[in-house]
């Protein structure tokens, strides 16, 4: 089946008639040449070195495709990531706040908050919490400390789970909760929360940099 | 060099697979949306004088203790004389809003010897209902108050007329031979204001106890005396009736015994008993005690003593 | 070249995630997401009306957070896909303004997540407030409606090709200055 140009701008346009087939051929080719495509509009670009602090831009849909960080370092993305791992360990394991009511004291952590979805009767939306809150970001954490050596499959695994880790959406989660919970009853913020907070500032700080250089190299 | 055959080529279908999962998805809406509204009952309007403490997705409809319904909303009707509660009840409980139906707001009520509605402090107002008998209906008028309990079946209701009301209220228990058998439900002043007049109701194995020559005296309060050679004297029937007031009568044990006293009977308080009350010693079968001696206990007494039976169920 | 893979697929699978999305929001904002008990304060809320909820107890700024994550968010993202898929669906004339639209499609992509707020809102409320009788947040059905809804939404952006947009255009060549 032929998509993209209908037989009648054939002509016009010889040159953007493809059918998937044909394509699928194409892709299959590694390039000559170190290049650069956007992965909004496909344009293909020369790879040309970045300076720190330089942000290249597509040609055609001016989409932000690759930029130099200041931070620079081929080692960043690894080092964050193995800062967010080590934060990590006391995010899952201390408390993230603490309540007061009644002279009752409760603490809640990331944890609580999956079981009590599985214990009202909504298996599958705790285990989708824990995925989105917890698995994919430390999933990725691991794979950007581990996986520098290995661009490729990094690549994948950040297409395959990047949409899915969402620490930084638990944070301002929490902060909601946590401005409800305080016009009703005593609340007290604990080490728990600042270390996920730690965790997902890290997992951003990482990702970034690898996505930066990633596409620099690419 | 060999010649590649050429793939076979076959259409697409042409609605593909992907679109099942709108589908599905339909599905499991249309199946939450049905799950949820299978649980909804009728909605129902009951008209009260007065609105405080109800409030919309908040106020909930209680029956033994269990929610029924929600109030949805609340307005204020059109002559101003009250307010019109717009309750769903849930689908178990549809049978619930039949003529007859009784609806009463249960607000927290602590007075020196009782105190009600506890849990309505905590949760807020909620209100009571007592299911209809008649045609199903939407439209109720709320009573101000708590009705008197009903549904005890054997129960007996007397009037008792006394000089003043001392420290007897609603609630307060009626004694015989220091048993609670019944509560005090009601008082109020006479219609001439020569003197109070209460309510009381006698717990259904009881009833019997009550002859149409039984005498009822005020046992509430402390009661002391003293006098120069006996020393004090400090009696009272019990701890409950200390605080709360209390109510104990005594039947004489003449020979026929008097027929027991007919609903809504009228006795006279007195504001002590007499010593030869105390003595009589009426032989009268009352009901075997089994089940309604709990009966005696919703009236707010727990009991005491523990049959082995109940105790080898309890977990 | 344009590596712009365009498949059948590519169209119909952004597109049955959008509907599947769209009609999983009814439920989620029909039904009730959460009850609350708090202290004499029993309450069942559905998305909108916990926005207004925190509207009226005087907290706009986190009405309004909720209100752009589980409101305006999924529906402006259902909004847009629209656009890009009618834009796409078109064949009579060339795509108008593809860096638009291109930018359209990034900002939807990067705005989804947010909308998971209030899963996670619910989430972590039930599992602190757990007071038994006098405090307690119970999850309810609407909010694995919503979550569903969101999914749909992210899994239709992902399957959504931003390069169909330039499926007409040339790709640019090298100018001189840039060699």
């Amino acid at each position: 089946m032929i998509v993209g140009t209908g037989p009648s701008r054939a002509g016009r346009r010889p040159e953007t008639t493809f059918s998937a087939r044909t394509l699928a051929f194409i892709r299959m080719q590694p390039p000559l040449h170190p290049v650069l495509t956007c992965r909004f509009c496909g344009q293909v670009h020369r790879a040309i070195p970045l300076a720190g602090g330089e942000v290249a831009r597509c040609v055609r849909c001016a989409a932000h495709i690759a930029s130099a960080s200041r931070w620079g370092g081929k080692h960043a993305p690894a080092s964050f990531a193995l800062a967010g791992i080590a934060f990590a360990v006391p995010a899952a394991l201390l408390p993230f706040i603490t309540v007061e009511k009644f002279g009752n004291m409760r603490t809640g952590d990331f944890l609580a908050g999956v079981f009590a979805l599985d214990q009202h009767g909504m298996p599958l939306l705790a285990v989708w919490v824990l995925i989105c809150g917890g698995l994919t970001p430390l999933l990725l954490l691991t794979g950007l400390a581990l996986g520098w050596r290995n661009p490729a499959s990094l690549r994948w695994m950040g297409g395959a789970f990047g949409d899915w880790a969402m620490p930084d959406v638990y944070v301002l989660a929490v902060f909601v909760a946590l401005t409800r919970l305080g016009s009703i009853v005593d609340v007290e913020l604990n080490a728990g929360f600042w270390s996920y907070t730690a965790m997902s500032f890290a997992l951003l700080l990482a990702w970034r940099t690898h996505r930066l250089q990633s596409n620099a190299s690419a | 060099m060999t010649e590649h055959p050429a793939p076979h080529l076959a259409r697409t279908r042409k609605i593909p697979l992907i679109w099942l999962v709108p589908l599905i998805a339909l599905l499991a809406a249309a199946w939450m949306l049905f799950a949820e509204y299978r649980e909804h009952g009728p909605e129902i309007v009951v008209d009260f004088a007065d609105g405080s403490g109800i409030e919309p997705r908040k106020t909930s409809v209680d029956f033994k203790g269990v929610s029924v319904g929600v109030v949805r909303a609340v307005s204020l009707k059109p002559d101003l004389s009250g307010v019109s509660v717009h309750v769903r009840l849930t689908r178990g409980a549809a049978s619930l809003a039949a003529e007859g139906a009784q609806f009463w707001v249960v607000q927290p009520e602590i007075s020196f010897g009782a105190v009600r509605g506890l849990d309505t402090i905590l949760r807020g107002s909620r209100i009571n209902v007592l299911p209809g008998r008649g045609e199903p209906a939407d439209r109720f008028v709320g009573l101000d108050r708590a009705p008197p309990p009903r549904g005890r079946e054997g129960g007996r209701s007397f009037v008792l007329d006394g000089e003043r009301l001392g420290s007897i209220n609603a609630g307060s228990p009626v004694f015989y031979r220091d048993v609670k058998v019944g509560v005090v439900e009601g008082t109020r002043l006479a219609p001439d204001s020569a003197s109070v007049r209460m309510r009381v109701r006698i717990e259904a194995p009881y009833v019997d106890l009550v002859r149409t020559n039984t005498r009822f005296w005020n046992a509430g309060g402390l009661d002391f005396k003293l006098s120069l050679f006996g020393g004090g004297h400090l009696r009272n029937t019990s701890l409950e009736s200390l605080i709360n007031g209390g109510v104990a009568f005594a039947t004489p044990d003449t020979s026929p015994l008097a027929p027991p006293a007919s609903e809504g009977s009228e006795f006279q308080l007195t504001s002590e008993a007499d010593k030869a009350w105390l003595t009589w010693r009426p032989q009268i079968s009352i009901q075997p005690a089994d089940a309604p001696v709990n009966e005696s206990s919703a009236a707010g007494v727990a009991p005491l003593l523990v049959t082995p039976e109940t105790r080898s169920t309890a977990p | 070249m344009n590596p712009a893979p365009p498949s059948p697929v590519s169209i119909h699978r952004p597109a049955a995630f959008a509907l599947a999305a769209a009609v999983m929001l009814v439920p989620a904002n029909v039904l009730p997401i959460v009850d609350t008990r708090l202290a004499g304060d029993a309450r069942s809320d559905t998305i909108w009306s916990g926005v207004v909820e925190l509207h009226e107890s005087g907290l706009w700024p986190l009405a309004l957070v909720v209100f752009l994550a589980s409101f305006a968010i999924p529906v402006f993202k259902l909004v847009g896909l629209g656009c890009l898929l009618v834009a796409v669906k078109r064949r009579a004339s060339a795509i108008r303004r593809p860096r638009a639209l291109t930018r359209l499609y990034a900002v939807l992509d990067e705005i989804g997540r947010w909308s998971m707020l209030d899963v996670f809102l619910v989430a972590f409320l039930a599992g602190v407030v757990r007071f038994g009788e006098p405090a307690m947040v119970v999850p309810r059905v609407g909010i694995a409606a919503f979550a569903a809804a969101v999914v749909f939404t992210i899994l239709a952006t992902r399957a959504f090709d931003p390069r169909l947009l330039w499926r007409d255009q040339q790709p640019a060549a090298a100018r001189p200055f840039d060699a």
